[in-house]
């Protein structure tokens, strides 16, 4: 089974209409979950997910009671980044904690890092070769590779994400960064579960900036060819056996 | 019976006697009925028929008697029970289920019973008058509103829609919102399930208690009913987030795309009662994601409704409104105005008897009434009064610490003020002190003479907010007053002792203020400049500046003479550094620049400054004013001359922002120099000066003694070869113009033109001079039907020009005056006896013909306070024949909505003379159609500011549209005014087909043989080519 989460109702909208043979699921008595097929794969469709900590129970639940094969995490983030705009699609390539620093507690941990984990989680490159190709393919948008840093804390002020940019940037991995809630709670889980995961999301605004609500269209508009373009992905991996 | 004619009835006694009387015939009738039968059957003689027919006769008899008996006692108690009872009593009780006033009375009150009860309807009408029914628990099962299946939150569209007006009142303890949710689906609906998932989210994301949602009838949106929210800000940031979670699928050609939620929000009380669907159906219209339509309509109480004869609610409108009103402190008389305003608009809300301020008065150490209003024709302290001042130490004793003395009814009093009370005769009321450092500065009232009160908690705590507001408000205007004397007190004691003193920051060498001696030496400074610059006109820091040089002082020429300036007073702390300035040549110190006594500039000033003019080769005029009453005056006493010209000095200085420009050129006769200033500035100084002129005091608290000035204006410049010269003609100029004292007459001399000084006076002559030389240019701008572009009528417009200044006299300014001094009978016979010429000779050989069926005029409500314009409306009708409707009277929305209630009374009696009646620049902002229509108007002109940009702005089009379509529904005929693109027509046109337009596009206001050119091009061409 695919797995699909996002934050809301918005986000997974378009895979809820598209899929058929649909089915209303309720998970651990609170969630709303939505099965379905899609270009002849069974999809579970989870909504109203937030942080990390959620994401990540959650994700890990569901892998295992309902053998999930490969996990898509979409919605909206806000970049870090200048070059990134609103409406631009991001594409996580690596993912990290953005509100995890262990630092001082083990010794030998890194920034962001789960003690035993790794630092960063990188996407599987098969998966990232697909998204970007069919990404391509639907929509003349701007997609950029991301890396997306995860925070459960929702601010304006990313001052202390500061220092990751830095020591990104001292790593020479200059990718654009966005933030999001809760894509390394699910990359966490798929680690753990060995399963790959890619986030896909839209840039709804700046870090430091409320998101307005006049340019949510613009938002929307891309939450429709993101659908597609995961659509077309979910497509491809039924016919090419990609994952492992 | 004879119940008609007896005065002293019972139904009671009707039915019973009825009742007998209905007995007593049957009994009778069927006695004789059966008696006759016996008879027959029985008596065994011949003539026993006879005796039978006899009897069995009589029984018919009274059995028809008994017959129309009972019609006529059935009719009756129809009348009785059904029309009276009956209908009557379903009337009242229906009223009383829905919270309505207006109960009737039984028809019939020759009849005990009901007259019993029509008066206990009376008294309950009375009480209704000023009661409120608040219901404390939303409950919503008797609103009619039918919920479906088991939910109390979802229900049937229908009803929702119906019964918002219930359920508004049913909550009308708090803000109410109605929300409408619309999606752009193309041909398509929601999908049920779709549609229970947003209706689901909705009400998770509004997280307000007993929200009511419906699904439109169309399956394209939703409508929600909130019964309670507390700000409106607080509702939008909600709405913003929930948009953002229930968008829906639309599929289109392109495939599968995300529509998004458009939302439009009513809120009640901004939108009354019975305009909130339609505000709604207005707020639809707007493109913005989420609409708010908040009209700012007047807080009238709906007199029939008892829910909201008192609106709790419009204590937040109320609350708002005040919120936004700043004193003007460079306007202190505009903003007491404003004061009155809001203590009047306060008091005609709470509906006491009266209200007003009383403020402390310094020289008679007591209080004086400064302003009193009422609703009954009664003021309690009438305004001039004094109320002394032991009563209102009185009441700051007895005051609670909120600063207000409350009470219900008099037997509510303290000791302490119960005299006072008593000695106004007051019932109850509200005191609230306004203080100023424990000092009562003044005391804001409210009070009642004839009435207790019966406010609730949330009545009389929302009067004290208010309170506070005005006092605050009151406060502030004060403070800046005080603040003011102060300043001027301080300008004056340097002005006094000669001093010029400049104050500049040290950081930046901006100059933040110029002592009054200085500003006379220097004119063109100019405070927030550099003083290097400003000053001494140099573009760097002085060399030798005294901010850096360790001597503190420096010499610098300023104009022709030397000066050392030097630092008085530095304070780093607050920025400012003070710098004393002072002719370095001794002998110039003697000489004054201000005389010390009238605190006005010398001669010596006057003739340096005119000097600089001439030295600059700058061109201005010089306004010399002659003081005709001086001697009076200086009978008066020295002190009261120098009173008087200290005064008036300080009135002028006041309309020249402070600038001394005023001198001293005799002891009769003041001088003012006015740089560049053309005629009109000229012109527009005198006006001032006159209006001010009339309000100098010879003494503090005396009363006004007006000076009488003849005005002098004479040009320099190029004409004159020097100064000398110039003031030479000046001098032949003040002996000839004697022959004109007294007069108070602006003469410019060089043009040999002379006018009235005072601005009434003057347009008052222009006036007469119009009407007795028919001077009045009257021109008419067409109004065209939009469908068959024919011209439908014009609007008159009247101008008035003065030829010496070559401008066209304000319309609305020369109405005032015209009306203030009764020429308005005047002006309105020249143009009601012009449309009667006119249609004399037009009328009917060409207007009716033609189609041209309007002329209007512009007016307002004064016009209709004098009762002899109607006789002439009447006149015109039947001395020329000019049908019904074809005159009309336009009238402005703002004029109509500040004399709503005079409006009233007197409409029915304009249109009963024919004659239609138009709201001009109406925008919906102040009354509603249904407002303008109650009062009789039938049109409505739609003004120029709100079509201006709709090629650009499709919101601006949208209003005029929802504008348009709300006047319609009222049956208002709706004009367009202003229309001066073809894209605007024909946008317009577009939206809105039936539609009358009156703009430059077609046609500038024209003269009448324009008009008729116009008119046989536009309808007479049409009808010709129609015709063939």
């Amino acid at each position: 089974m695919i797995l699909i989460i996002g934050n809301n109702h918005d986000d997974v909208l378009y895979f809820e209409s598209i899929a058929r043979d649909t089915k209303e699921e309720i998970i651990l008595k609170k969630y709303h979950a939505t099965t379905g097929f899609i270009f002849n794969q069974s999809v579970l469709i989870v909504k109203d997910i937030y942080t990390s900590y959620l994401s990540a129970a959650l994700a890990s639940y569901l892998i295992e009671k309902y053998h999930i094969l490969v996990i898509f995490s979409v919605g909206k983030c806000r970049t870090l980044s200048p070059e990134l705009r609103c409406g631009d699609i991001a594409v996580g390539k690596r993912i990290l904690f953005g509100d995890v620093d262990q630092i001082n507690a083990v010794k030998g941990t890194r920034l962001g890092q789960i003690p035993g984990f790794q630092q960063s989680y990188t996407v599987d490159p098969n998966l990232l070769a697909i998204m970007n190709t069919t990404l391509d393919r639907v929509t003349r948008s701007r997609h950029y590779e991301t890396t997306i840093l995860s925070s459960s804390v929702y601010t304006l002020d990313y001052t202390d994400i500061d220092r990751f940019k830095e020591q990104l940037e001292v790593k020479g991995e200059n990718s654009e960064i966005v933030v999001d809630t809760d894509s390394a709670g699910i990359s966490l889980a798929a680690q753990l579960f060995d399963i790959p995961m890619i986030s896909v999301k839209v840039v709804e605004s700046k870090a430091s900036e409320e998101p307005s609500v006049d340019t949510y269209l613009r938002v929307l508009k891309q939450y429709s060819l993101l659908g597609k373009a995961v659509v077309s992905c979910i497509g491809e991996i039924g016919r090419n056996d990609v994952l492992r | 019976m004879e119940e008609n004619k007896n005065n002293s009835r019972s139904l009671k006694k009707f039915l019973d006697d009825s009742k007998v009387v209905l007995l007593v015939l049957s009994i009778i009738s069927i006695v004789l009925m059966a008696g006759a039968v016996v008879i027959l059957a029985l008596l065994k003689v011949d003539y026993a028929w006879i005796i039978a027919a006899g009897v069995g006769g009589a029984g018919v008899l009274f059995a028809l008697i008994l017959l129309i008996y009972g019609i006529n006692y059935v009719k009756k108690s129809k009348v009785y029970f059904y029309d009276q009872a009956y209908r009557v009593s379903k009337h009242n009780i229906e009223a009383l289920r829905d919270h309505s006033k207006g109960l009737r009375v039984y028809d019939n009150p020759e009849m005990e019973e009901f007259k019993d009860l029509n008066k206990t309807i009376r008294d309950m009408s009375e009480q209704f008058d000023s009661t409120t029914v608040a219901v404390k628990k939303i409950d919503f099962s008797s609103c009619g509103v039918k919920f479906l299946g088991e939910s109390d939150s979802i229900c049937e569209y229908k009803s929702l829609r119906d019964n918002i007006t219930k359920l508004i009142l049913n909550a009308q303890s708090f803000r109410n919102a109605v929300v409408a949710f619309s999606y752009d689906l193309g041909e398509e609906v929601i999908k049920k399930r779709d549609a229970t998932t947003v209706i689901d989210l909705i009400l998770e994301g509004l997280r307000y208690p007993n929200v009511l949602i419906a699904e439109n009838d169309d399956e394209k949106g939703f409508l929600a009913f909130i019964p309670y929210f507390d700000s409106v800000n607080q509702l939008n940031e909600e709405l913003e987030e929930l948009i953002q979670h229930i968008s829906l699928i639309k599929r289109n050609a392109n495939g599968q795309e995300m529509a998004l939620c458009h939302v439009g929000v009513a809120v009640y009380p901004y939108s009354g009662v019975g305009d909130i669907m339609r505000d709604l159906g207005y707020a639809m219209k707007q493109t913005k994601l989420i609409n708010f339509f908040i009209p700012e309509r007047p807080m009238r109480p709906n007199k029939d409704m008892l829910q909201s004869s008192m609106n709790l609610n419009n204590i937040c409108k109320f609350y708002e409104k005040f919120s936004s009103l700043k004193p003007n402190l460079d306007d202190i008389e505009g903003s007491f105005k404003q004061l009155r305003k809001i203590i009047v608009e306060v008091n005609n809300y709470f509906r006491f008897s009266c209200c007003g301020m009383l403020e402390y008065n310094d020289a008679a150490d007591a209080y004086l009434s400064t302003f009193a209003s009422n609703l009954m024709g009664k003021d309690i302290f009438q305004e001039g009064t004094t109320v002394r001042r032991k009563y209102i130490d009185a009441l700051k004793r007895v005051a609670d610490k909120d600063s207000s003395y409350y009470f219900s009814n008099r037997l509510h009093i303290d000791n302490d003020v119960a005299q006072f009370i008593d000695v106004y005769e007051i019932s109850s009321g509200q005191f609230f002190l306004i203080k100023s450092d424990e000092k009562v500065v003044a005391v804001l009232y409210f009070l009642n003479f004839d009435k207790e009160i019966g406010f609730d908690t949330y009545m009389r705590e929302s009067l004290l907010v208010f309170s506070n507001f005005i006092g605050s408000f009151f406060k502030e205007i004060h403070d800046k007053r005080e603040t003011q004397v102060t300043n001027q007190s301080f300008s004056d004691v340097l002005k006094l002792s000669n001093t010029m003193l400049y104050t500049i920051n040290p950081e930046t060498h901006r100059l933040l203020f110029m002592s009054d001696a200085f500003k006379s030496c220097v004119p063109k400074a100019q405070l927030g400049k550099q003083c290097f610059k400003t000053i001494y006109g140099k573009t760097a820091a002085c060399t030798d500046c005294p901010l850096r040089n360790k001597r503190k002082h420096m010499i610098e020429r300023i104009r022709r003479t030397d000066y050392e300036t030097s630092i008085a007073f530095k304070s780093l702390d607050e920025g400012q550094c003070q710098l004393l300035v002072r002719p370095v040549d001794k002998k110039f110190e003697t000489r004054d620049r201000y005389d010390q006594d009238l605190l006005i500039s010398t001669y010596y000033s006057f003739y340096d400054n005119l000097d600089n003019e001439f030295v600059s080769n700058g061109k201005g005029y010089l306004l010399l004013m002659t003081i005709d009453n001086i001697e009076e005056i200086m009978k008066a006493g020295n002190k009261a001359y120098v009173y008087c010209l200290r005064d008036f000095g300080e009135k002028v200085r006041e309309l020249s922002d402070g600038i001394d420009i005023m001198y001293l050129y005799r002891n009769d006769i003041l001088a003012l120099i006015l740089p560049t200033a053309d005629k009109n500035v000229v012109i527009d100084y005198v006006e001032k000066i006159y209006r001010v002129s009339k309000e100098t005091k010879l003494k503090d608290d005396g009363e006004y003694y007006p000076l009488n000035i003849s005005y002098l204006a004479l040009e320099y410049g190029d004409k004159y070869d020097n100064i000398e010269e110039f003031l030479e003609k000046a001098q032949k100029t003040i002996i000839a113009s004697r022959k004109n004292r007294g007069k108070d007459l602006l003469q410019f001399i060089d043009d040999k033109y002379e006018r009235m000084a005072s601005r009434e006076a003057h347009i008052l002559e222009l006036i007469d001079d119009a009407l007795k030389n028919k001077k009045f240019k009257i021109k008419m701008q067409p109004v065209v039907d939009n469908i068959t572009r024919r011209i439908y009528g014009a609007e008159m417009l009247i101008r008035l020009m003065d030829e010496f200044t070559n401008k066209h006299l304000n319309v609305s300014e020369l109405i005032q005056i015209a009306e203030a001094y009764g020429r308005v009978p005047d002006i309105s016979n020249s143009l009601i006896n012009y449309i009667g010429s006119l249609y004399k000779t037009y009328g009917y050989t060409f207007f009716k013909s033609i189609g041209f069926d309007r002329l209007s005029i512009n007016t307002d409500f004064s016009y209709f306070s004098d009762r002899e314009f109607l006789d002439k409306i009447n006149d015109l009708a039947m001395r020329y024949n000019v049908p019904k409707n074809f005159l009309a009277f336009e009238i402005t929305e703002s004029d109509m909505y500040n004399s709503y209630e005079d409006f009233a009374q007197i409409t029915q009696q304009v249109l009963s003379t024919n004659t239609t009646l138009i709201c001009d620049q109406y925008t919906g902002d102040l009354l509603t159609p249904e407002q303008i229509r109650e009062l009789g108007f039938s049109e409505v002109k739609i003004p120029r500011r709100l079509i201006v940009g709709i090629e650009s702005d499709e919101q601006k089009l949208s209003r005029i549209v929802e504008l348009y379509e709300a006047c319609r529904k009222e049956n208002l005929k709706v004009t367009v005014v202003g229309a001066e693109t073809r894209e605007q027509v024909d946008l317009l046109g577009s939206e809105i087909r039936e539609l009358y337009i009156q703009g430059n596009y077609f046609y500038q206001p024209l003269d009448e043989e324009d008009l008729l050119d116009a008119l046989r091009k536009a309808n007479y061409y049409e009808d010709r080519i129609l015709n063939n």
